[in-house]
């Protein structure tokens, strides 16, 4: 019995202490660490190599995992040679068909994904930037690289942006207390962001060595998007002088057209390969029937087979077509792999090549009447086609057949042929002639109608 | 009416029966049950108050001042039956009678009227016999007191003792509890006292002292009003309680074959709101109580119901009413982890172990919830063992389910008919080349083909297999129960799609022989095995055409090609073969681990200490698997296995101090406590690929790629708490509470908030001048309430940036990437929700009818929500409070009662309604904020906006919106919203449920409707192309407009998704006032029967009851509603399924 009481005076004054430790313990107790698998931003750039993997970061997302294409993995490809007369679509998903017909409805998901994603990656590089530059801990080596990378894809987002929709947002800052509620900035403002950005991303990259890696943006990478960016804003004189840099360094045109999208491949300057194991280029996934039964889903239009001359061995090499029910289907075939469970990728997704800078400095050098020197650089992409020299003398005729070379050797990448179309201004007469109920005001994406509802400042474009 | 009584008795004869004048008796009673049950009747279907009968009850409520006798004899004939007999010369020397008695027995208040009396009386059959006092003492008036000592002992109607009951010396505040062994003991009393016993939940006894009192034995009160509740941190009764708090017993749980808790919850509540999110067995549960709190944090799409606080006998549940699957299975209808759907943790939860659940819906029953108590609490309490005889129960059945409601679809010949009038509208001729002209429904396959692919896929009849067993009982000091259960259920899928449970629990009771020290433990573990089908998408494969060809080769294999063209190019909107879902699966195993253990120890008589600690834990492991044969050999198939274990952990301590007095009429209760809470969810998937074999799926370390994933989100959680609650005479009751919380989930400073609330009640019915007015109401009571309960109910961490490292096999070229995670705001702290409550409970003839009304009205500001941002933001999201007022209001009513007892014929009615409203009071600054074209001040924050449908234009057959302009379009602009306007929202009007139980003998017929009155979106709004193209639809979806002058309800058909007027026009129909319906609904949510062995025929085998039964979950519905359910609303949802069961429920 006294036992008894005993323990049960032990159990009590147990309780009683037990409860008074815990009431004044209440404060301390709530405090947590983070969660295990995530670290804050201020310990992401104290320290090199979790920095990098910030830069790394907007690669892999950029990339994403094979199907599925966002504005830097396919997707600018697919919608923009619907838009334009390069591809046309067999299946009746109405967020690809609009894209042909020219009438996207504002709530179509692919118009959607190509503006999110955008600027989900314009957020990581404007982190990276913010978060390197306020680093004390960071060498300015790496500080240098890791903003010139971030500056350089931030411009290039801005580019296609601004391309695709006309004047966008400029958001060049992480907070979104500034960042939600901006309006529309205007084209002008957008291209001295894009300069300056690019200029600050070659003096940040300058130091570096020759290209030791095409997978990451290098100094070669700046300067041919900076050929680029300077021939649409008519900069001829900067435009020549960048695809110059570019075409002396140690680039070459790759001679056998098969290979050109291999990784690594010596015409390649800036390329990116899927992170996901197993995964082949996310084009190459979208475009490449998956069986002989299965008809292509993307083909491209007779208005494109008709650009290609005789014995053009880009039309053989890069266009290939399935048979289905006696009825023929071309497709592009610049991309051969779909997803091949490698463990490797093969192929590499271009994102910048060599090819492209030949036609850029023709174009700047028949802009500034260097016609010889145009001619010389038409005839540099010619030759590799197996095509003879060409024919073009007049200025007129040389920057004609500069816009055709463009079509047949840049087709379904990257959006040229759309974008080419729009800032030479022949969209309107090279569409309305190819297509039925063709509009002006088509020649621009709708803002996604979320993006309205969720931005009151953010004005649709014209004719949605 | 008294006067009338006067003279009646007056000019009385010399031997006088006191009835004939003016009451027919034996014949009469009939006649007065009859009148009973009619206005019953009335009172429940009207809820007119007004009733003035008399009831045949054995309680007595009397309150009399110097009342003549016969006058007193009256008032206690109409309320027993009894009739006195007596002479009228005995009464002459009669005294006049004081009392003041409420719900007292028979015997004790004859006694009592008595006691002064110069005659005695005598009790036989239904009457009372007055006479002469043979042994009246020497002196009548004699004052002289006795002092003894009084020593008696304490029983349950089943005869175990009760330990802690309240023995009072009444008119004094002399009081003493039973120990704990039912025994007490008062020492020096006036031998003429009246002792009085209550006990929670028994009717009180009033008894003459004598010294030895011998065994006392109390019996459960008739009334609701005095059932046991479980509130917070303890009980009480809905007598005095002046929270707002709902009870759901284990009778009525048990009532409905269902496998999950919360399933058994709907309906039966008013202000709760219990929604199926699918019939698939497993499939969760939206719950909400008086409505949604919160705006939405994506507003255009559907807002998250906010959920109530979980609690399993004290400790909060670890997973709550989160879905417990990661990878996605078929009960995922809106995407992994999308609210409401997936897999509820609530399955590993045998309803047959509950032996309540609590609704707590007011400030005055939240408050001490604090933070957690925002959106409600429900607690859930599992059975326990009673002293006495060792009991073995057990529930079986076995039942069948089957689909419930669905649309028609289209045969070929329809089908095939919608098309070509498509195909015609269109102007294009359809053709069997991939494109726009693409009909290979028409063109290539098989056109004398028929299947109803809703029937192929939902077709097979499922079935449920329960099996319950429970062993307890103890003594007075110890009490055990342990119990075992086993439930099965099968899919409507074809395939051997099953969820299975095994459970075990038990609870042991201990109490020290003096009482002081309680110790008390339960522990349940319990395995639920659900095998789900891999995806939702199969939910739509039912649009297929019903002349596409065969799915499957004769040897099983799945078909992939029909003439020289692969399937994917006739499946349209990039569905896939769906005999291949069937080949996909997800197999989530439950592991649940709830345990909790009260120490308790009396240091001065009401002094308390107390410590509650729990740990629960529910882990869920889940293997899903994509085998390469599952894939399109066309899309480069590659095998995948995922699995993944996703634990969930609760550790809770919850000491308290509490301190119970009273003095006289003055009762006191005071509590304080504090709680320490660490709630963590981890979860670990691994994911492997490229198999090279479909056989080596269950082991991934075979597989060529694997990838993995983890996270855990730790939150802890403490308080601080106390209540008051202050009783005077049971008759005024006073409560406040208070809690100060702090929550890991906000930034440092912003972590701590307070919460409070203050109510009151007085029972009215206990004042002599109400009960005068009101004679025919038993009980009358009327309280308020009024406090702040928070809600940090958001992600852990987010007030910072975080950053996370994609998974190392997602490698850029060999590199590590990381992500930012959210957007930071060190700013957001708690939401606080201000409630106000204010009821009325009323009981009518001796508490046989009961009425309670509730008004409430919830006002939540500060909101924590997941604020929508536009993407050039960078994130779709951040966290914030904001700055919107929502307001959530309504009345409950709950009328209950029995309408007719009869010794063989019982009915009992049971009725509940809410009737809520929902409203954005505040909001500023919402023009200029991303909610500006979501939400509207005034209206619900459910407001879905929409295009205005007009009609189907005669002339063009497509149909028309009006727009802001007033003017009449086929295509209303969309941008910026400007021609949506509001058309209305979601939330019930109104909604609740009715249940009879019917009994005759030994049977028994229960039958509870459950009903909604709501608005809802119809089948049209799931499609995405318009009604034509190459899927099948409902029947209802030809009422199409063919040819000009058709006024038609759909417009033309077109074989288009894109680029037709009529494509065009679809795109606007489907969120216009078009697609808004009526959604409302009445079920027979449950139906059963039951038949109660003779206990003369069981006894044989030992038994001491067996009732065999066949219960009907879902078996009609009534509603108007275009759709396949009005409850899931989605069109590819499975609907609720019925479920029909026979077994037995037997107790030896």
């Amino acid at each position: 019995m006294k036992n008894q009481h005993n323990l049960r005076n032990v159990l009590a004054a147990a309780l009683i202490a037990f409860c008074g430790l815990t009431l004044t313990s209440c404060r301390k107790f709530i405090q947590v660490p983070p969660p295990a698998n995530s670290i804050v931003t201020s310990e992401i750039f104290a320290d090199s190599t979790d920095a990098t993997a910030a830069i790394t970061g907007i690669y892999i997302n950029m990339m994403n995992s094979a199907g599925s294409a966002d504005i830097a993995n396919g997707l600018t490809d697919i919608t923009s040679g619907l838009s334009a007369d390069e591809l046309n679509i067999t299946s009746n998903v109405a967020s690809y068909q609009e894209f042909y017909i020219n009438a996207i409805t504002i709530t179509n998901t692919n118009d959607a994904t190509l503006w999110n994603t955008a600027y989900t990656f314009i957020y990581q590089a404007n982190a990276v930037i913010a978060g390197a530059t306020s680093s004390t801990t960071l060498s300015t080596t790496l500080k240098n690289r890791l903003t010139g990378e971030a500056k350089f894809i931030r411009a290039f987002l801005n580019f296609y942006m601004v391309n695709l929709y006309g004047p966008v947002p400029l958001v060049i800052t992480t907070d979104y207390k500034i960042t939600g509620s901006l309006p529309r900035a205007s084209i002008a403002d957008i291209y001295t962001q894009i300069n300056s950005d690019l200029k600050d991303a070659q003096a940040l990259l300058a130091n570096d060595p020759a290209p030791i890696n095409k997978l990451r943006v290098n100094k070669f990478a700046v300067s041919a998007f900076t050929a680029r960016v300077q021939l649409y804003q008519q900069q001829w004189a900067a435009a020549e002088s960048a695809a110059t840099t570019v075409i002396n360094a140690s680039y070459k045109l790759e001679p056998n057209l098969n290979n050109v999208f291999l990784v690594g491949n010596q015409e390649e300057i800036w390329q990116m390969t899927p992170p996901a194991p197993g995964d082949e280029t996310t084009v190459g996934q979208l475009i490449i029937p998956g069986s002989t039964t299965s008809v292509p889903t993307f083909i491209v239009t007779n208005t494109l087979l008709n650009f290609f001359e005789a014995n053009d061995q880009r039309k053989l090499k890069w266009i290939t077509s399935s048979i289905i029910n006696n009825i023929t289907y071309s497709y592009p075939y610049k991309y051969k792999l779909r997803r091949d469970n490698a463990t490797t990728p093969t192929e590499a997704y271009s994102m910048l090549r060599l090819g492209e800078q030949y036609l850029i400095r023709a174009e700047a050098r028949a802009e500034q009447n260097n016609l010889a020197g145009a001619i010389s650089d038409i005839n540099a992409i010619r030759t590799r086609a197996g095509l003879p020299n060409t024919t073009a003398a007049s200025q007129a005729d040389v920057l004609t057949a500069i816009q055709h070379e463009r079509s047949t050797e840049l087709f379904c990448e990257w959006g040229h042929r759309w974008l080419d179309l729009k800032r030479t201004n022949n969209v309107g007469a090279v569409l309305s002639a190819d297509k039925t109920g063709w509009k002006s005001t088509a020649a621009l994406f709708p803002v996604p109608y979320a993006q309205t509802q969720l931005n009151p400042y953010l004005v649709q474009n014209p004719g949605y | 009416m008294k006067n009338e009584r006067r003279n009646a008795l007056t000019n009385a004869k010399q031997m006088y029966k006191l009835y004939p004048n003016y009451f027919s008796q034996p014949p009469g009673r009939k006649s007065k049950t009859l009148l009973i049950m009619k206005l019953t009747s009335l009172l429940l279907t009207l809820g007119i108050m007004q009733v003035s009968a008399t009831s045949l009850a054995q309680k007595i409520t009397l309150q009399e001042k110097n009342a003549p006798l016969n006058i007193v004899f009256e008032d206690i004939r109409q309320q027993t039956g009894y009739d006195f007999l007596f002479t009228k010369t005995l009464l002459k020397n009669a005294k006049p009678v004081s009392i003041d008695v409420r719900n007292v027995d028979l015997q004790v208040v004859l006694s009592d009227i008595f006691k002064n009396q110069d005659f005695d009386y005598e009790i036989s059959d239904m009457s009372v016999l007055i006479k002469k006092r043979t042994d009246l003492p020497a002196d009548s008036k004699q004052t002289t007191v006795n002092l003894i000592d009084v020593r008696g002992r304490v029983f349950d109607e089943q005869g175990s003792p009760i330990p802690g009951a309240t023995v009072t010396v009444k008119g004094t505040t002399h009081s003493i509890n039973t120990d704990g062994a039912g025994y007490f003991t008062i020492k020096g009393i006036d031998d003429k006292s009246i002792l009085v016993i209550t006990v929670i939940g028994y009717q009180p006894k009033e008894m003459a002292v004598q010294s030895y009192m011998g065994n006392i034995k109390m019996s459960l009160s008739a009334s609701k009003l005095d059932d046991v509740q479980v509130i917070a941190y303890g009980t009480a009764t809905e007598r005095t309680e002046v929270g707002s708090i709902a009870k759901v017993s284990s009778e009525e749980i048990m009532s409905q074959p269902v496998l999950n808790p919360l399933e058994a919850l709907e309906g039966r509540v008013a202000g709760l709101l219990v929604t199926t999110s699918s019939g698939t067995p497993g499939s969760a549960l939206k719950i909400q109580i008086r409505g949604q709190n919160t705006i939405g944090s994506v507003p255009s799409s559907t807002i998250v119901p906010d959920n109530p606080l979980f609690i399993i006998d004290g400790i909060p549940f670890a997973p709550q009413n989160t879905s417990i699957n990661r990878v996605q299975g078929v009960n995922d209808a809106n995407g992994v982890g999308s609210p409401g759907s997936g897999i509820s943790p609530f399955n590993s939860i045998d309803p047959a172990d509950i032996e309540s659940i609590e609704v707590l819906k007011d400030a005055d029953a939240t408050s001490i919830y604090g933070a957690r108590g925002a959106n409600g609490v429900i607690l859930i309490t599992t059975k326990s063992g009673k002293a006495g005889k060792t009991k073995l129960t057990g529930n079986l059945y076995t039942g069948v389910n089957s689909l419930t409601r669905t649309m028609p679809l289209l045969n070929t010949d329809q089908y095939l008919k919608m098309r070509e009038e498509a195909f015609a509208n269109d102007g294009i001729k359809p053709t069997a080349n991939p494109g726009n002209s693409f009909a290979p429904d028409l063109k290539v396959f098989d056109t004398t083909r028929n299947i109803n692919y809703l029937k192929q896929l939902y077709g097979t009849n499922a079935s449920t297999q329960n099996a319950d067993l429970a062993l307890s009982g103890g003594d007075a000091h110890n009490t055990f129960y342990f119990s075992l259960g086993y439930d099965r259920q099968t899919y409507l899928f074809p395939g051997d799609f099953v969820d299975d449970r095994l459970n075990g629990n038990f609870r042991i009771h201990h109490t020290s022989s003096d009482n002081k020290f309680i110790a008390d433990v339960s522990a349940g573990y319990s395995y639920d095995r659900n095998d789900v089908p891999g995806t939702p998408t199969i939910l739509s494969a039912y649009t297929l055409a019903p002349d596409f060809p065969a799915l499957t080769n004769p040897d099983g294999s799945l078909k992939w090609d029909y003439k020289g063209i692969n399937y994917s190019s006739y499946f349209p909107f990039g569905s896939t073969n769906p005999m291949a879902y069937l080949k996909r699966s997800d197999i989530v195993g439950q592991y649940s681990f709830l345990s909790s253990l009260l120490l308790s120890y009396e240091i001065l008589p009401g002094l308390k200490i107390k410590t509650v600690l729990g740990y629960n834990t529910l882990t869920a492991n889940e293997f899903s698997t994509y085998p390469a044969s599952a894939q399109n050999p066309a899309s480069s198939p590659l095998s995948v296995a995922n699995k993944s274990i996703n634990n969930f952990y609760t550790y809770d301590a919850e000491p308290q101090i509490s301190y119970d007095k009273q003095l006289g009429k003055e009762k006191f209760s005071l509590l304080a406590g504090g709680t320490l809470e660490k709630i963590d969810n981890n979860y670990v998937g691994i994911a492997g690929s490229g198999f090279s074999n479909d056989l080596l799926l269950g082991s991934i370390s075979s597989a060529k790629t694997i990838t993995s994933t983890d996270g855990n989100t730790p939150y802890k959680y403490s308080a601080g708490f106390g209540r008051i609650n202050y009783t005077h005479d049971d008759e005024y009751i006073v409560d406040l509470t208070g809690r100060y919380d702090g929550s890991s989930r906000f930034a440092p400073g912003k972590q701590w908030g307070r919460f409070g609330s203050a109510a009151g009640g007085w029972i009215f019915t206990k004042e002599k001048s109400v009960k005068d007015v009101l004679p025919f109401m038993s009980f009358g009571k009327i309280k308020a309430s009024y406090g702040t309960t928070g809600n940090d109910n958001v992600g852990n961490s987010l007030y910072t940036s975080n950053w996370s490292a994609l998974a190392t096999s997602y490698l850029y070229n060999g590199s590590v990437g990381y992500l930012p995670k959210n957007l930071e705001n060190p700013d957001f702290s708690w939401s606080t929700t201000r409630k106000i409550d204010a009821g009325l409970d009323l009981g009518f003839l001796s508490d046989r009818i009961l009425l309670s009304a509730d008004w409430f009205r919830d006002r939540s500001s500060n909101q924590l929500v997941q604020y929508q941002l536009p993407s050039q933001t960078g994130f779709s999201i951040v966290t914030q409070n904001f700055q919107a007022d929502v307001q959530n209001k309504g009345w409950e009513f709950v009328l209950s009662g029995t309408v007719l007892k009869q010794s063989a014929f019982t009915w009992k009615t049971s009725f509940n309604v809410t009737i809520p409203q929902n409203k954005l009071i505040a909001f500023p600054g919402l023009a200029s904020s991303s909610y500006a074209n979501y939400l509207v001040i005034g209206q619900s924050v459910n407001t879905i906006f929409g295009y205005k449908y007009v009609d189907v234009n005669p002339t063009t057959g497509v149909y028309e919106f009006m727009t802001k302009a007033g003017t009449v379009s086929s295509t209303p602009s969309a941008a910026k919203g400007d021609n949506k306007f509001i058309i209305g929202n979601t939330d019930p009007k109104l909604y609740g449920g009715w249940r009879n139980t019917f009994g005759y003998k030994g049977f028994q017929l229960d039958l509870f409707f459950e009903f909604r009155k709501q608005k809802g979106l119809d089948y049209m709004s799931s499609f995405t192309e318009a009604v034509g193209n190459e899927f099948n639809v409902p029947v209802d979806a030809l009422n199409v407009w063919t040819k000009p002058g058709d006024i038609a309800t759909y417009e033309r058909l077109t074989s288009q998704t894109f680029g037709t007027a009529a494509s065009n026009a679809f795109t606007y129909y489907r969120t216009s006032s078009g697609v808004f319906t009526d959604a409302s609904y009445i079920r027979l949510k449950t139906a059963g029967v039951s038949y109660a062995l003779k206990s003369n025929w069981i006894q044989v085998v030992g038994m001491s009851s067996c009732r065999l039964f066949v219960n009907a979950q879902n078996l009609l519905t009534f509603t108007k509603y275009k759709g396949n359910d009005p409850e899931t609303q989605n069109y590819y949802d499975v609907p609720p399924i019925r479920t029909v069961a026979a077994g037995v429920n037997f107790g030896f």
